[in-house]
């Protein structure tokens, strides 16, 4: 480009995506749109693999492959030594936490979070009343610094004391409207969070199931982030895998030729919707295939 | 952006209460008249005595194209976006999916039968491969093989020249020779070389914003990527996906591949959908798992989303279900019913077309939990039906259905 006028591809930001530390790795920090290296934009967008707490029959095939036999423990021992950035644990818990559980919990991330040195997710279990106790349960017991995930308009005032207290970072989620992830963002911050310290997860659908709107939403928030609001250009974090593998395309082998193998289909159905993620501007992408991490980590 | 009437209005005479003021020299009776025709192309702006330099200078930047369209065969076009998001407006011509095929390849027959029948559907639209790129040296039989199997041929030197370079400043230069030939249906081949696909991206991007944003004459027309052979099936479905996402307007596939192609297929149908139009589904009664007489009958609206979430879970049942779907213009439950798009009468009414009472000996229905105030109304309108709010979420139906073990069968 170098004999051509810039002026025709330049594009100028008041501000930038806030930065962030967790352990050894930096979280946002973005000055231009993905893959753009201008304005000396040196971010990539960070890949998490996540596992749940509990291995059971909800999840797909594909997935349930990759884990054989094989413990939660080791499970979480071949992410920590996978490509992925980050590990995120999901409590994929039923029921209210009875003793046994919580001692159960404390143990887990006794035995994991510390020892392994990827920085960790601790994700509740998407239900208010249950991650009402989970989630200050985590926060107060992580042996380090975590990303915890997600406190929502009716959780975050009870939530973020604790994440505030032991200097976690927070994911506040709003359902896929931009005015509510800045409106949110502001009552936490109110509530004691450093605003350097939140995530924002503007919900998604995956691939086919409305990715269309939080595809569009993340693009909005980085427009109104490069644009100089402060309250919108914390990083995004984008829980792909999960809406990736509720599509019955990467479920279900009941689909009729053209849609290709299953093996094939479910693989892609979750590298091509956190694609679209990345395309859009998330900073943390969560997929649960440990072959996305690959794929994505080559790709960039 | 184009100019308005009333933006081309400031600067004429009526505007500025000159003298001249609506002298109809145009032929126009007055200059709002002439304005407005003018914002529409039609009338030319040199009928205007009266037009100043800065109007005229700023009429013909903003008359040029920002990305030309261009026709690749009778039945495809590519090109002609006017944004950089898609929620600006929306994106226009899809991005152009094309399978490689070479004449010279012993299985060639075979290939384009496979390219031929694949089909498939979503959300009421059919996905087919849109285009063969054809290499080799027996071009003109292939040629013809590919178009009588009714599938457009790339490239095609009658109708547009594809200019190619690894850069972008030779696909600048080389557009600038066609441009001064007097060629204007142009295509721009970015090569993808030992680029990676972020890299692609980028430069993708640069070409779009020089089009769209500057109208920069040797940038304003579509731009092909062929993804290269060394990358395996997963490996291609990222790079197309960031493709399709990132400003490609044809891209070039190695192989066919079933759950390749149905996968891009979808990804596009959600980037090119038009966000101020939400996708619909048709109203109707859906069956989930071969309901029996005594199924669970759900009710929702023809909101897309909506639809595909509960039809989700519907779908993940041990048991069978129907669901009602209502005409609410494609509505959440919510917006719909702020909107009357959800009133008992149009529940009762559409109850009442599909005939549910055939289908089904049992008498409840289960309406959506946000909509719990409108029960007795919904009662009101329904006195055959029993009326039992369900859940808020529709991922709560599965311990819904549990709680009510016994009621239905």
């Amino acid at each position: 480009m170098q004999n051509l006028d810039q002026k025709i591809f330049n594009f100028n930001i008041k501000e930038k995506i806030r930065t962030t530390n967790l352990g050894n790795i930096k979280i946002g920090g973005c000055c231009s749109f993905p893959f753009m290296k201008e304005n000396n934009n040196m971010a990539d967008p960070l890949i998490a693999l996540e596992i749940p707490y509990n291995i059971n029959e909800g999840y797909p095939d594909i997935i349930k492959l990759k884990w054989k036999d094989k413990t939660v423990e080791q499970i979480l021992q071949n992410a920590n030594s996978s490509e992925a950035d980050l590990i995120s644990v999901k409590f994929n818990l039923t029921g209210d936490l009875t003793e046994q559980e919580i001692s159960n919990i404390k143990k887990f991330l006794k035995n994991t979070v510390s020892q392994f040195q990827k920085p960790f997710i601790l994700r509740g279990a998407n239900n208010n009343s249950i991650d009402l106790q989970l989630l200050p349960l985590l926060a107060e017991n992580s042996p380090k610094e975590c990303i915890i995930a997600f406190a929502d308009e009716e959780t975050y005032e009870k939530i973020v004391p604790y994440t505030a207290k032991y200097n976690h970072i927070l994911v506040l989620r709003t359902p896929i409207d931009i005015n509510l992830a800045k409106e949110l963002n502001i009552l936490s911050v109110d509530k004691g969070v450093n605003p350097d310290r939140i995530l924002i997860d503007p919900d998604m659908g995956g691939l086919g199931y409305g990715l269309d709107y939080g595809y569009s939403i993340i693009e909005k928030i980085k427009q109104a982030a490069f644009d100089g609001d402060t309250m919108l250009n914390m990083p995004v974090i984008a829980f792909i895998g999960e809406e990736s593998y509720r599509a019955k395309e990467a479920k279900s082998d009941t689909f009729d030729d053209n849609w290709g193998k299953y093996q094939d289909r479910a693989a892609m159905w979750e590298i091509s919707g956190t694609s679209a993620m990345i395309s859009a501007g998330a900073d943390i992408v969560v997929v649960w295939n440990p072959d996305t991490v690959k794929v994505l980590k080559e790709m960039l | 952006m184009e100019l308005t009437g009333l933006q081309i209005f400031k600067y004429l005479p009526a505007a500025k209460k000159e003298e001249s003021t609506n002298c109809k020299k145009c032929g126009c009776p007055t200059c709002m008249a002439f304005a407005l025709k003018l914002a529409k192309k039609q009338i030319e702006i040199e009928k205007c005595p009266c037009v100043p330099e800065e109007l005229k200078e700023k009429f013909a930047e903003s008359s040029k194209i920002q990305q030309h369209e261009i026709k690749l065969s009778d039945s495809l076009v590519t090109g002609g976006e006017t944004v950089m998001f898609r929620h600006d407006k929306t994106f226009v011509n899809r991005t152009v999916i094309a399978v490689h095929l070479d004449s010279e390849d012993k299985e060639f027959d075979i290939k384009l039968e496979k390219i031929k029948n694949y089909k498939t559907e979503r959300i009421g639209e059919c996905f087919k491969p849109d285009a063969v790129y054809l290499t080799g040296t027996n071009q003109k039989t292939a040629q013809n093989k590919i178009k009588n199997a009714g599938i457009s041929v790339i490239p095609d030197s009658d109708l547009y020249t594809i200019v190619s370079a690894d850069s972008i400043s030779e696909l600048e230069k080389n557009a600038k020779k066609l441009l001064e030939q007097g060629k204007t249906d142009i295509i721009l081949e970015l090569e993808y070389g030992h680029k990676s696909v972020a890299q692609i991206a980028e430069e993708l991007t640069y070409i779009r914003r020089a089009a769209i944003l500057n109208r920069y004459e040797p940038l304003t027309y579509p731009v092909m990527v062929k993804l290269p052979q060394t990358l395996d099936k997963l490996q291609a479905c990222a790079a197309a996906s960031v493709l399709i996402c990132r400003y490609a307007n044809i891209i070039v596939l190695n192989d066919f591949d079933e759950a390749l192609l149905s996968t891009l297929f979808t990804l596009r149908q959600s980037i090119y959908t038009n966000p101020q139009k939400p996708l619909q589904v048709e109203p109707k009664i859906y069956e989930f798992n071969d309901p029996d007489r005594n199924a669970p009958v759900f009710l929702t609206t023809n909101f897309a989303l909506t639809y595909f979430a509960v039809a989700g879970e519907l779908e993940s049942l041990q048991c069978g279900s129907y669901l009602v779907v209502t005409p609410s213009d494609g509505m959440s439950v919510l917006t719909a019913w702020s909107a009357d798009k959800f009133t008992a009468d149009l529940v009762a009414k559409s109850v009442r077309d599909y005939e549910l009472a055939k289908k089904v000996d049992n008498r409840s229905i289960i309406i959506p939990g946000l909509l719990s105030h409108m029960k007795d109304e919904l009662q009101e309108a329904m006195p055959e039906w029993d009326i039992v709010v369900g859940t808020i979420e529709a991922c709560q139906i599965p311990e819904f259905i549990k709680s009510k073990e016994g009621v239905f069968s």
